[in-house]
């Protein structure tokens, strides 16, 4: 699909206005609250805060690693898996998509982490997050592989490519095309899913700015900064998709 | 290679598709599947090119009936080529990746080799031009064209077309036909599901008319357009000459 282009300084134009829209009805709300701000006393707390933030980066790209192979898993499970493999994954599937994030962190690892004697928290946290990030990944990739038409299948068939091909060289380039901005978005989700793990003290980035505001009562110079650093995170994601998605298109 | 259908049928759920159908396909000769829609022209296909299982009966190669194990029917599809009515390229990859695909991944020639026999099928049917656009960039015709270019990569003995000019306009029809035409004409073998009545008479053959899921009559081409030797063949033929 072709989007007309419009001028760049129409583009440039139409997005001054809309930050000056949205910039001053944040303005207005601030100034009503007539907060003194106090970036002097959370302005110590620096390297801890950056700390917290390279662990979350941390965190979260092992989290991504994990859970897509493991969406894989789930999702073929559920495809093409025996009976009681297709229930199994299912069963999984829905239990965690069902739940709160933040349950299921404090059930895994107060109860199955202890019975497994699994006592490091970043390690923990990670594989908890990885799980459930999986179950949803894994309804991504189901999507997208359901999405291809039968008659490809049948075209790949025909021409006599084995499952194993037509998986590698017509399923998951079209399915990746079809589902880049969901996965994209379910990214986004994970890094900000990650902060629940401040629930069971893993010193990332959202952990350390509640104890910054713990410390200073600079609740806003304690988020605000802590905001900033999830879109440093999510924004360039957003854009290098959308690239990546432009030089996957098929369809004009 | 010799294949054969000796009383193979095919079933949906409790709806038989074809029925007890047994013929032998001619060698170097094109074989014409005739029939109103819904009688089972597309299931013959399929079944004859081991797309499907037979629930009845079997198809014989050289004599020996085609077992229901997906590796030993890819291996024989691997022998034939096949054009279905739409939906036969990927959309993701160009002209030319499509007809490279198989060849490189299906019948293991070397990116080079594949490259080199897709550039000189491209060239003889006046693709060439068109080799690095995807199907979305490509009109009707010139996408089944680029399909039958593929399925001619590997010289298979026999080619299978189910309706491959049903979803064109007349223009589109024509070009296809003509492409076609120049394949018979080197001795290929063509197993066509048509309603394309012109084509079908100039083809000559054999005509296979299918009716209600069976084999309704087998014979020469010539004869079944001279004299309808059925009722039902009669009827379908008044049906479709009329427009």
């Amino acid at each position: 699909m072709k989007t007309l282009r419009p001028h760049p300084l129409l583009t440039a134009l139409s997005l001054f206005l809309v930050l000056s829209l949205l910039g001053g009805f944040f303005a207005i709300a601030f100034q009503s609250l007539h907060w003194e701000w106090r970036w002097d006393a959370v302005w110590a707390y620096r390297e801890k805060f950056f700390y917290g933030w390279c662990t979350t980066l941390l965190l979260g790209s092992a989290t991504l690693l994990l859970s897509i192979p493991l969406g894989l898993v789930l999702a073929t499970g559920r495809i093409a898996g025996w009976l009681p493999i297709r229930q199994f994954c299912t069963l999984l599937v829905e239990l965690i998509r069902g739940t709160p994030l933040l349950v299921q962190i404090l059930v895994l690892f107060y109860i199955v982490g202890s019975a497994l004697g699994l006592q490091n928290r970043l390690l923990a946290g990670t594989l908890i997050l990885a799980l459930f990030e999986a179950a949803y990944f894994s309804e991504i990739f189901r999507g997208a592989w359901l999405s291809i038409p039968q008659s490809l299948i049948t075209s790949s068939r025909a021409i006599g490519l084995t499952p194993a091909c037509t998986f590698r060289h017509i399923i998951t380039p079209l399915g990746l095309h079809n589902s880049l901005p969901a996965l994209a978005g379910q990214t986004a989700s994970l890094l900000k899913d990650s902060s629940l793990l401040s629930v069971i003290a893993v010193t990332e980035v959202t952990h350390v700015a509640q104890e910054i505001n713990a410390f200073t009562y600079g609740t806003l110079e304690s988020y605000l900064p802590l905001a900033l650093a999830y879109l440093v995170l999510t924004a360039p994601l957003a854009f290098f998709t959308r690239r990546w998605e432009k030089s996957l298109a098929y369809a004009h | 290679m010799h294949i054969k259908s000796i009383g193979a049928g095919k079933r949906y759920g409790d709806v038989w598709a074809v029925r007890q159908i047994t013929l032998t396909l001619p060698i170097g000769s094109p074989l014409l599947l005739l029939g109103p829609s819904g009688g089972g022209k597309s299931t013959l296909l399929r079944l004859l090119a081991g797309l499907e299982i037979a629930d009845e009966g079997s198809i014989q190669v050289d004599g020996i009936p085609l077992p229901p194990h997906e590796a030993t029917l890819r291996d024989y599809r691997r022998r034939l080529g096949f054009v279905f009515q739409e939906g036969n390229l990927f959309p993701h990859l160009t002209a030319e990746e499509n007809i490279t695909l198989p060849l490189r991944y299906a019948h293991h020639q070397s990116a080079a080799e594949a490259r080199d026999r897709a550039q000189s099928l491209l060239t003889r049917f006046q693709l060439l031009p068109h080799a690095h656009k995807k199907p979305a960039e490509l009109s009707g015709g010139q996408r089944q064209r680029i399909a039958l270019t593929r399925a001619l990569g590997h010289e298979p003995e026999i080619l299978f077309l189910d309706e491959p000019t049903s979803a064109l306009d007349p223009e589109m029809t024509a070009e296809v036909l003509d492409a076609l035409s120049d394949v018979q004409r080197e001795g290929r073998t063509l197993i066509l599901a048509t309603h394309a009545t012109g084509f079908a008479r100039r083809t000559g053959g054999t005509v296979a008319f299918l009716r209600n899921h069976q084999l309704e009559w087998l014979g020469p081409t010539a004869e079944f357009f001279a004299q309808p030797p059925t009722l039902g063949a009669a009827d379908y033929l008044a049906r479709i000459l009329r427009d």
